[in-house]
């Protein structure tokens, strides 16, 4: 399956994947209410209107995949009248250049080793670490990462507590 | 007209007068980066308001809101680069312009043709806002609950691509509103024992992943081939529009504001809509037709006033009803809510005070805007060419800060991320997010009506005639927005933002 392939399969079913999820849990939320709570009215209970968002999104859901049916039957109906056309508008999605997500991913595997870091390093010197590594990974020059990080000491260790903004503080007390 | 007076009187102290400064020009410096518009600015920077006022967190994201639009403009203007898609026509138009030395010239009819259409709709918010408060004063849970539905409805219709997604998106939006301690009851709803999630999600970290974390992991992904600083630099030459300039901007700038304030009323309608229509309208009666897309100063004129307007009309619902039209006054009314302040009736008589300083303090953002944006264009040329791989980490970097602040809580950090993968995934499968901040932000009050309204029963449904034809009118909404399919139009002028 080529990549326009499975960004297409996502745009189309994805969403309606997640709607049903979170519609199953909230409708299994608003009947453990409603047995927690026998003395409310459902409705204007607190499982109620849960519950009423639940039956909501999977509505949504079904009406979605009916559309998609439909859709993908007046496709087909069109792929059998013209096939050569569609294979070659097939040809030009697939030709379309492939984003680079290596980058991107590398990116925010480091914001969250920068959040888990946070607790035992303390803020201060979890955002050093983070923008010098980040700033390094997307191919900035060595002296401009040491400049900014140069920068950010004073404003992460005198300038945020300047204007009332309490960071929290690791085993070295900052 | 005297609660007016006096708001101005309030609004001309040093600190409100630097908060509205401090507004603007932050605005415009996240506007002006590239990939970054105004609801990612407002995002961005409405933690850091939240040690203020009422009145002057309103003052303050107003400034940013209205500054990073017009950041956009200066780019698409100077650099052909529109930060948002508000800023398309008036790239389409200014960029030629500033290819034949008029960029300076350009740029100040826009911030005038700004300016016009922000006291249009500034003059509309103080006659009309009081009145529809005044109504509002005789609404119960179930109007509440339907004019809650029918903005749903409209963000959802109109947030770009199907429907059903929107509606999904919203629905999510609401269910998440749910997680944590329920008030009423003191049951605890989809917290899975968890006791992190007791006190359920707070807005800042899930806007700032959605509109932060989201944009500048998009921002990465196509900085190899970004449309990051492609644009040919333009000389400004002379700042001082000619008569003529002046004269074929003049009646654009005018009926732009028009349109951009009576459209940006209704929900769902953003600045970048309201620009469209008044670009359409002026391409189709302007005085130069054949110019259009070749440098027309009116399509410029029109579009810059409209959308500016349309963003200060928002606030009418908002300041009136409680209700926000799209994502960036939704933003508004979260930060209001967590100091305490909920908007709606009582804005124009409880808190007429705090109404009348904002409404002055939009007054002199704009005037603000306008004296600030002449001096300080180069630099925000020089801004918005810094390159993006310095420019990520560091908005990152703020990202976790605007996230922290809150609550000094790393959970919220975590939440950050979460929503940040979650806005990054459903840029990429065209699933839309307004709909889902607007269910979140309005997903309290939402639910508290709809429990009002189920506790009175269905004979007090039927004895309220305005809510049922809001509930018809939404239904009939959601019944022409999904047979309506997006304009080819429209389609590539999201490309090409």
């Amino acid at each position: 399956m080529n990549e326009s392939k499975i960004k297409r399969v996502l745009q189309s079913y994805l969403h309606i994947v997640i709607a049903i999820f979170l519609g199953l849990i909230a409708i299994l939320e608003g009947i453990r209410l409603r047995h927690e709570l026998p003395y409310e009215s459902f409705i204007s209970g607190p499982g109620g209107y849960v519950f009423i968002v639940g039956i909501a999104l999977l509505l949504f859901s079904l009406m979605s995949i009916i559309n998609l049916q439909r859709k993908s039957l007046k496709e087909k109906s069109k792929n059998d009248k013209c096939q050569s056309g569609q294979e070659s508008m097939q040809g030009n999605l697939a030709a379309g250049k492939p984003q680079n997500l290596f980058p991107t991913c590398l990116s925010f595997l480091l914001c969250i080793i920068y959040v888990a870091l946070i607790k035992p390093l303390g803020f201060t010197l979890a955002s050093i670490f983070y923008l010098a590594s980040s700033l390094l990974l997307l191919r900035n020059s060595k002296k401009i990462t040491i400049l900014t990080c140069i920068v950010m000491i004073p404003i992460l260790y005198l300038g945020l507590p300047a204007i009332g903004i309490s960071v929290p503080k690791g085993i070295l007390g900052f | 007209m005297e609660w007016i007076l006096q708001g101005f009187a309030t609004m001309l102290n040093l600190q409100n007068l630097l908060v509205a400064f401090i507004g603007c020009f932050l605005g415009t410096l996240v506007g002006v980066l590239p990939g970054l518009g105004p609801t990612s600015a407002v995002a961005l920077l409405f933690p850091f308001t939240l040690q203020l006022t009422a009145s002057q967190i309103m003052i303050g994201l107003g400034g940013i809101y209205y500054g990073a639009m017009f950041g956009g403009a200066i780019t698409a203007i100077l650099l052909n680069i529109p930060g948002e898609v508000a800023a398309v026509p008036t790239a389409i138009e200014g960029y030629p312009l500033a290819r034949q030395g008029r960029g300076g010239q350009t740029m100040v009819i826009c911030m005038l043709s700004s300016f016009t259409g922000g006291l249009v709709a500034m003059v509309c918010l103080a006659f009309f806002a009081p009145l529809l408060a005044d109504l509002a004063l005789k609404f119960g849970p179930f109007e509440y609950l339907a004019l809650m539905l029918f903005s749903l409805s409209c963000v959802a219709g109109l947030g770009g691509g199907s429907v059903l997604k929107g509606f999904i998106s919203a629905f999510i939006g609401l269910l998440m509103a749910t997680i944590g301690v329920d008030i009423n009851s003191n049951t605890y709803r989809l917290t899975f024992g968890s006791k992190l999630l007791l006190q359920g999600f707070d807005i800042v970290p899930i806007v700032v992943g959605l509109y932060g974390i989201a944009e500048v992991l998009e921002g990465i992904l196509k900085m190899e081939s970004s449309y990051i600083g492609k644009g040919e630099k333009k000389k400004f030459g002379s700042f001082l529009p000619n008569k003529r300039e002046l004269k074929l901007a003049a009646p654009a700038a005018g009926a732009g504001a028009i349109v951009g304030t009576s459209i940006g009323i209704l929900p769902g309608i953003t600045p970048s809509v309201s620009a469209f229509i008044s670009y359409s309208l002026a391409k189709r009666f302007g005085k130069e037709k054949e110019k259009f897309g070749h440098g027309a100063i009116e399509g410029c004129a029109c579009a810059e006033a409209s959308n500016n307007a349309t963003a200060m009309a928002g606030f009418i619902p908002l300041m009136a009803l409680g209700i926000p039209t799209g994502p960036v006054l939704a933003i508004v009314l979260a930060a209001l809510i967590i100091q305490g302040v909920v908007p709606g009736p009582l804005m124009f008589s409880t808190y007429i005070d705090i109404s009348a300083t904002v409404i002055a303090g939009f007054f002199i953002s704009n005037i603000i805007l306008l004296i600030l944006n002449i001096p300080l264009s180069g630099i925000w040329v020089k801004i918005a060419n810094l390159p993006y791989k310095w420019m990520a980490p560091i908005i990152l970097f703020l990202c976790v800060i605007g996230s922290l602040v809150i609550r000094n809580s790393i959970f919220d950090l975590w939440v950050m991320l979460l929503f940040g993968v979650f806005g990054f995934v459903a840029k990429k499968i065209n699933f839309p997010i307004p709909p889902f901040v607007l269910g979140f932000i309005l997903g309290n009050r939402l639910e508290t009506y709809f429990r009002q309204t189920a506790v009175l029963g269905f004979d007090y449904m039927l004895s309220r005639p305005f809510a049922l034809v809001v509930v018809f009118l939404a239904c009939v909404m959601v019944a022409v927005f999904s047979r309506v399919k997006p304009a080819k139009a429209e389609i590539k002028q999201d490309k090409q933002a």
